[in-house]
């Protein structure tokens, strides 16, 4: 036996002594490579030398300057680096300075700082990266308080299928239904959120011009994209329009937006009317600084100005992101508290100036963290950053805040015709008492009719639509003066009336829904606690779980999961939501718990409808009868305002009407339409042909309390002025009894008898005078006249 | 075997947890539900059902403001044992076999007419928010939004259609008599 062994360590010696041979041959060939700054084969042949026998310092030196040389292989350095440090013969001073940079990419922030520091006491008064070294102390210092500051937050990476991007850059919308990413190779994509879940991606397609553009921000909802992308040498800002997955109309922004320097990246103010932007032309405090540029229209921008030094350093700053409040100021920076690279930075409004930015703790990487993307609630944040060392594959994170920004959003369709579809429409945005248009974004996707207007809490706005082939209608709208976030769901919705093919009105229906999120936190807590037990369901579920464990039948596990999905469908899910609101008001009743209720009451939807119709004048231009109301520079025609705030609407309808119509003055009528029937000499029997029109006109009058009616009757110049006076008033009856109806009241309704007196006008045209004149009009209402 | 079980638990975790999530009502889907409890707190007579299985049913006079959810809400319920039954009304005459009737959009004389048809019978008649609904002998009327309390109650008209109406119910309703009418 030991014999054998003897003979088998005698067989392995040449070996050993030929590996000693190769140790030496390779140590050579890697310190010619080295020396020839062919890094990756000097790695290659140390390294192997260094699995046989163990590098002495000052060729670790030589791999460890290789290793930092290679891409990707720098953090390999940091152990030979630390062999280095055992010789005098390797200039410490640069090792300090690389072991520092290098413990500061693995986040070992005190091996860092006690590098740093050695190389800042050992530095003479010229040494070059003094500067550098004390800005990086300071940086390890800062991020050692970041990583702790960190824990507070529970940051995730979105779940599949978002997980499988590399992306590059992340946006929400203001709602946080809607997000759109850019991956690494310059591809968009569009995710919504269904069944509380951001579903498979939508890739977006564009026409040329944006082959390497980057995504740098979108509008509040998602309609406008915003690029920057290289031309002519340098980066420019461009927009876009996003229609469904395709990108339309890019353009350059004009003015002095764009110059012959670097724009970067830009935000918008919710409400159009400012823009931040990246820049590193120059008269900046950096290299890189955000500027602020006012818009003036549409298409015409001010004058762009540096936002001061409060926000800009001497170092880069980058990425401007207005929280749509208007309060929360977020932009990337390398200088301010810095962990390394670029760090989010948040800053408060204050009045007019911004307070001291605040390092981002939980967002923030050692990497360069650009991306930042807030709703408007505050609540739901999303960026694109690496996992802590693996700079090469970025992907979406998010993160819930539970904050509770006071604003109003109003999401909003239109809709017109029958069956209604979306309608092109212009809608302009007025401050009810200062008259301040509010510039910009209000208006309405054509493809889908939906708008997005985003509000401060506790201001009343004019709303005015003005959609194809309708008169402009103003509408109020109320925003609460919450201390929290609130939603309003609106539809308008608008409708020709026709009678006999012509347009003679038309209606304009607002339904708001508000959806009251603090509230409905509070109640659902309620509705939890009156769960149902599902105890029956466990039991089952026991069982199964039992004969799985009996008979190991992995077939079994796939049936519980298909269990766990089952209760998922939404039929379901309804049903058992319903389950838990009987239930509620069954124990809430039975406990006389008049709490519960009250509060059950409060999350109920509110679901308001106003709706208004409007006739045409036939017999004046639009802007004769319609309102006029002036705003800062505007003169607008528009119907009378539609008063969505319930509570502030003093008269009942229906009751404003009951009067006698008799008692009108010309001008206080606004004649809505003629129609005239003629008669066959000495008859009064109403034609067939007429009968439709005058059914119509009788739905008509019914369908709408404000409308009055008037009935003329007429005969020829034949026979005696008594029996034309007779004639004339059995048509008019003749057609009143088709017209009246238990339906109709009759003090809208007014008949006259004209007998020949019409004799003047229709001299020997005897066929023109047998007949009723009808007029269908709308009374003024004395305040309108006041008006 | 032993990570098969705790692979189970596991699933079992991830099932129990999927509930949380914001539930809002509308309108309509709460006072169906609450039409749904009143048969806990409200007795009928028994002579107005055949046998003690015969369904609960609901009349709705006029339009119908609930559309699907009625269906959805009580005509996949028992309450007492006893299944519902749902049935639209346009005019008094059609209205004889019935327990419930919600009445809604209706002006005051129509009303008064439709009350005078039903007097003395035991249908529990629910107003959706009527002005003097129960001035006028209606039972129970929806209040306004944001009002005191949810619903108010004429209890003598209720003693008048032979029902019973709990202690509990009435404690959280505005109770209004037909004495209060002053000519």
């Amino acid at each position: 036996m030991r014999i054998k062994n003897l003979l088998i360590i005698l067989f392995l010696l040449p070996l050993l002594a030929s590996s000693q041979e190769d140790v030496k041959k390779d140590l050579k060939l890697g310190e010619r490579y080295y020396s020839n700054e062919q890094y990756q084969d000097a790695i290659y042949y140390y390294l192997k030398a260094d699995s046989v026998k163990p590098l002495n310092p000052l060729d670790a030196a030589n791999l460890a300057w290789s290793l930092l040389n290679s891409p990707d292989r720098e953090l390999e350095a940091i152990p030979y680096f630390e062999k280095a440090l055992n010789t005098r013969r390797t200039n410490h001073q640069l090792i300090h300075k690389n072991l520092g940079t290098l413990y500061h990419k693995v986040f070992q922030f005190d091996k860092a700082i006690e590098h740093f520091t050695t190389y800042l006491d050992n530095a003479g008064r010229e040494d070059r990266f003094i500067i550098y070294c004390e800005r990086m102390l300071e940086t390890c210092n800062n991020a050692k308080k970041i990583v702790e500051a960190r824990q507070e937050y529970e940051i995730n990476p979105l779940p599949y299928p978002l997980s499988k991007y590399n992306t590059r850059n992340v946006f929400t919308t203001v709602d946080g239904q809607v997000i759109i990413f850019q991956t690494q190779d310059y591809t968009l994509y569009k995710s919504e959120i269904k069944q509380g879940r951001f579903q498979e991606p939508n890739r977006l397609f564009s026409h040329g011009r944006l082959e390497e553009a980057n995504l740098v921000g979108i509008s509040y909802d998602a309609q406008i994209l915003y690029f920057n992308q290289k031309e002519k040498g340098d980066f420019d800002l461009y927009e876009a329009n996003l229609v469904g997955l395709t990108i339309k109309k890019t353009k350059a922004f004009p003015g002095e937006i764009n110059s012959k320097f670097n724009e970067y990246d830009l935000t918008i103010s919710p409400n159009g009317a400012t823009m931040y932007f990246s820049s590193d032309r120059p008269g900046g405090y950096g290299k890189t600084d955000i500027y602020r540029i006012n818009r003036i229209s549409e298409n015409d921008w001010g004058t762009a100005e540096n936002i001061g030094p409060e926000i800009n350093t001497p170092y880069l700053e980058r990425a401007p992101f207005l929280q749509a409040s208007g309060k929360y100021f977020y932009f990337a920076s390398t200088g301010h508290k810095n962990m390394g690279g670029f760090d989010i930075f948040k800053s408060t409004k204050t009045g007019i100036s911004w307070s001291k930015p605040e390092n981002v703790a939980f967002i923030n990487t050692i990497y360069d963290d650009l991306s930042f993307s807030q709703t408007g609630n505050g609540n739901f944040v999303v960026f694109s950053r690496p996992k802590d060392f693996e700079p090469e594959e970025e992907r979406i994170w998010s993160v819930n805040l539970s904050q509770n920004i006071p604003l109003t959003i109003i999401k909003g369709t239109i809709l017109a015709g029958s069956p209604l579809s979306p309608v092109a429409a212009d809608i302009k945005v007025y401050d009810q008492e200062t008259k301040e248009r509010m510039k910009y974004i209000y208006n309405p996707n054509p493809h889908t009719g939906k708008y997005l207007m985003i509000f401060p809490p506790g201001k009343d706005y004019e709303m005015v639509v003005e959609a194809d082939g309708f008169l402009p209608q103003l509408i109020q709208i109320v925003v609460p003066g919450q201390k929290y976030f609130y939603e309003l769901f609106q539809e308008i919705r608008l409708y020709t009336i026709e009678l006999a093919e012509d347009k003679i009105g038309e209606k304009v229906e607002v339904e708001n829904v508000f959806y009251d999120i603090y509230q409905t936190n509070l109640s659902d807590s309620l509705i939890e606690k009156y769960k149902p037990q599902r105890e029956k369901n466990y039991d089952h579920l026991l069982k199964m779980v039992e004969d799985i464990i009996n008979t190991t039948d992995s077939i079994g596990i796939e049936n519980i999961n298909e269990m766990r999905e089952a209760p998922k469908t939404p039929q379901n899910e309804q049903q058992e939501s319903y389950d838990h609101l009987v239930n509620l008001i069954e124990t809430a009743i039975s406990n006389t718990d008049s709490v519960s209720l009250a509060l059950l009451d409060k999350q109920t939807v509110e679901n308001e409808e106003t709706s208004n119709i409007y006739f045409y004048s036939s017999n004046q231009l639009p802007h004769e009868y319609l309102d006029k109301t002036v705003y800062n520079g505007d003169t607008l025609y528009t119907k009378p305002r539609l008063n969505t705030n319930k509570e502030k609407q003093v008269q009942a309808e229906g009751s404003k009407y009951d009067f006698n119509y008799r008692a009108l003055k010309a001008e206080e009528k606004r004649v809505v339409m003629h129609k005239t029937i003629y008669f066959d000499v000495n008859e009064v029997q109403i034609k067939t042909k007429y009968l439709f029109d005058i059914s119509q006109i009788t739905d008509l009058l019914y369908n709408n309390a404000s409308l009055g009616i008037e009935i003329h009757g007429y005969a020829d110049e034949r026979g005696t002025a008594r029996y034309n006076e007779q004639l004339s008033r059995r048509r008019a009856n003749e057609v009143f009894k088709k017209i009246q109806s238990n339906r109709i009241k009759s003090n809208r309704i007014i008949i006259e008898a004209h007998g020949e007196e019409d004799l003047n006008k229709n001299k020997g045209k005897l066929a023109k005078s047998r007949r009723v004149d009808i007029v269908i009009f709308e009374p003024i209402i004395q305040s309108e006249i006041e008006k | 075997m032993k990570n098969r079980i705790i692979h189970i638990w596991l699933i079992i975790l991830v099932f129990t947890a999927v509930s949380a999530k914001a539930q809002q009502f509308t309108e309509y889907e709460v006072k169906a539900a609450y039409i749904f409890n009143f048969t806990k707190f409200i007795k009928w007579p028994a002579s107005s059902f055949d046998n003690s299985t015969s369904p609960y049913v609901l009349g709705i006079y006029g339009n119908d403001p609930f559309g699907s959810v009625i269906k959805k809400i009580i005509g996949t319920r028992q309450s007492n044992d006893r299944k519902w039954i749902v049935k639209y009304y346009s005019r008094p005459e059609q209205i004889k076999q019935c327990h419930i009737l919600f009445i809604t959009d209706i002006n005051q004389s129509e009303l008064r007419s439709l009350i005078m048809h039903l007097e003395n019978k035991p249908i529990l008649t629910v107003g959706d928010e009527i002005d003097k609904f129960c001035q006028q002998g209606g039972i129970i009327n929806f209040t306004p939004k944001k009002s005191p309390k949810r619903f108010e109650i004429n209890n003598k008209a209720a003693k008048n259609a032979r029902l019973s109406i709990s202690s509990k119910l009435l404690m959280l309703s505005k109770i209004i008599t037909t004495d209060e009418i002053k000519f």
